[in-house]
């Protein structure tokens, strides 16, 4: 008895030829499991976690006192492949399992677009800004593992300050300890500023693995 | 009566069944089919729909909100983009899609802002808005990026609005580009 070098599929030698029937209903379930195991692959591959949320209701309006969480809610998820749809605690936007973690290392993409309209008047040239911050809880408080923050300086056109940003991030195997953490403030004293329907896009997915690509 | 493994069906005789020629070539030619069709899948996955069409003149009347028109095609491996109807991608695959654009204004006196944005069946989905400039020059060049979710027949556009003096204005340097990154159906 032989065995292929790769997958270790049984090769008879003539003496065994009483039980090739054998020998072929175990080629048989090796061929299908390798096969199984090949579609999951392909799928994990075409199907990289992700989500994607849009706000369904006003947010604020805020003064220019300081950074105001961003949240969204699960009535927010417009796109989902992950069921159920990652929760959201209080403070900010975790992704992944309950209470906040995300559920696999890897690496990540996560892009955030808002639009800030003016209650009243505008303050030229003032503030508007959002930060993205992702952190991993350590021992002795947060560590900032990445950011894509963006600020810019609205003018008074109707419409709104449009503006976003995007990047990826590493995720280990302390993946329970990660969270995202968005918020937003402005300078427009002139008047509080809010974040209407729909003008809050953010989207998360997971790229893919950190280990190193192996050529064989 | 041959038996066979449970999910792909792939036959083999039971004990004390003569193994005659038939009974390999069964059971090499089912093995084949499978093999060669999990080929076929994993080639389909690495091909993902893409497409990249760009312009380097669109006029720009101030303070309207202008659908870019596209006019070169960089590359499109799904049929997404037809010069019949150039200010679209027209999506023939569902799921969610990487778009990104890119776009300058110039030709004007003064600009107070540029802002450009994705819009899918009509309807901005996300955007980007620059302010003041006093130069035509080489005009005030943004960039954007988001995923949305797309059904077949969705349309993506590219467009664009400015306020200042001057003008007409040009759009120069814009760029439509969408690859998918997977489908719409939901992890099990």
């Amino acid at each position: 008895m032989n065995f292929t070098e790769c997958l270790g599929l049984p090769c008879p030698d003539p003496e065994d030829y009483g039980a090739y029937a054998l020998y072929m209903q175990r080629v048989a379930e090796m061929v299908e499991a390798h096969l199984l195991a090949q579609q999951e692959l392909a799928t994990t591959f075409d199907m990289p976690r992700t989500t994607i949320w849009n706000n369904d209701e006003i947010i604020g309006p805020i003064d220019t006192t300081g950074f105001a969480s961003l949240q969204q809610t699960s009535s927010d998820v417009v796109f989902s492949n992950v069921q159920p749809p990652f929760p959201f605690p209080l403070n900010g936007l975790n992704i992944g399992t309950n209470p906040g973690t995300f559920l696999e290392p890897g690496i990540y993409h996560i892009g955030w677009s808002i639009n800030t309209v003016e209650v009243g008047a505008v303050t030229n040239d003032s503030l508007r800004r959002a930060n993205c911050i992702i952190e991993k809880n350590v021992p002795g408080g947060p560590l900032i593992v990445a950011e894509f923050n963006r600020a810019v300086q609205a003018e008074n056109i109707a419409g709104g300050s449009f503006f976003g940003s995007e990047g990826t991030f590493v995720v280990d195997e302390d993946f329970g300890d990660y969270v995202v953490q968005i918020t937003w403030l402005h300078g427009n004293v002139a008047s509080m500023v809010q974040i209407p329907v729909g003008g809050y896009w953010i989207w998360l997915t997971r790229v893919g693995s950190v280990e190193a690509i192996e050529v064989v | 009566m041959p038996g066979a493994t449970p999910v792909f069906g792939i036959p083999y005789p039971f004990v004390g069944e003569v193994v005659d020629p038939s009974i390999w070539q069964d059971f090499a030619e089912t093995i084949d089919g499978l093999v060669n069709g999990m080929e076929t899948t994993v080639a389909g996955l690495l091909d993902r729909p893409a497409a990249w069409v760009t312009t380097n003149s669109q006029a720009m009347v101030i303070n309207t909100e202008t659908t870019v028109s596209f006019s070169s095609i960089r590359y499109d491996n799904d049929g997404m983009f037809s010069l019949g109807t150039p200010t679209q991608f027209t999506v023939v695959t569902p799921g969610v899609y990487l778009v990104h654009i890119d776009g300058a204004i110039s030709d004007f006196a003064t600009l107070t802002s540029w802002r450009i944005g994705v819009f899918q069946n009509g309807v901005r989905k996300f955007a980007e808005r620059k302010n003041e400039a006093t130069s035509g020059g080489f005009g005030m060049q943004t960039s954007l990026s988001g995923l949305i979710a797309c059904q077949v027949g969705d349309t993506i556009q590219h467009r664009g609005i400015w306020t200042g003096t001057g003008g007409p204005g040009t759009a120069v340097g814009c760029s439509l580009q969408a690859f998918r990154i997977c489908p719409l159906t939901v992890i099990s």
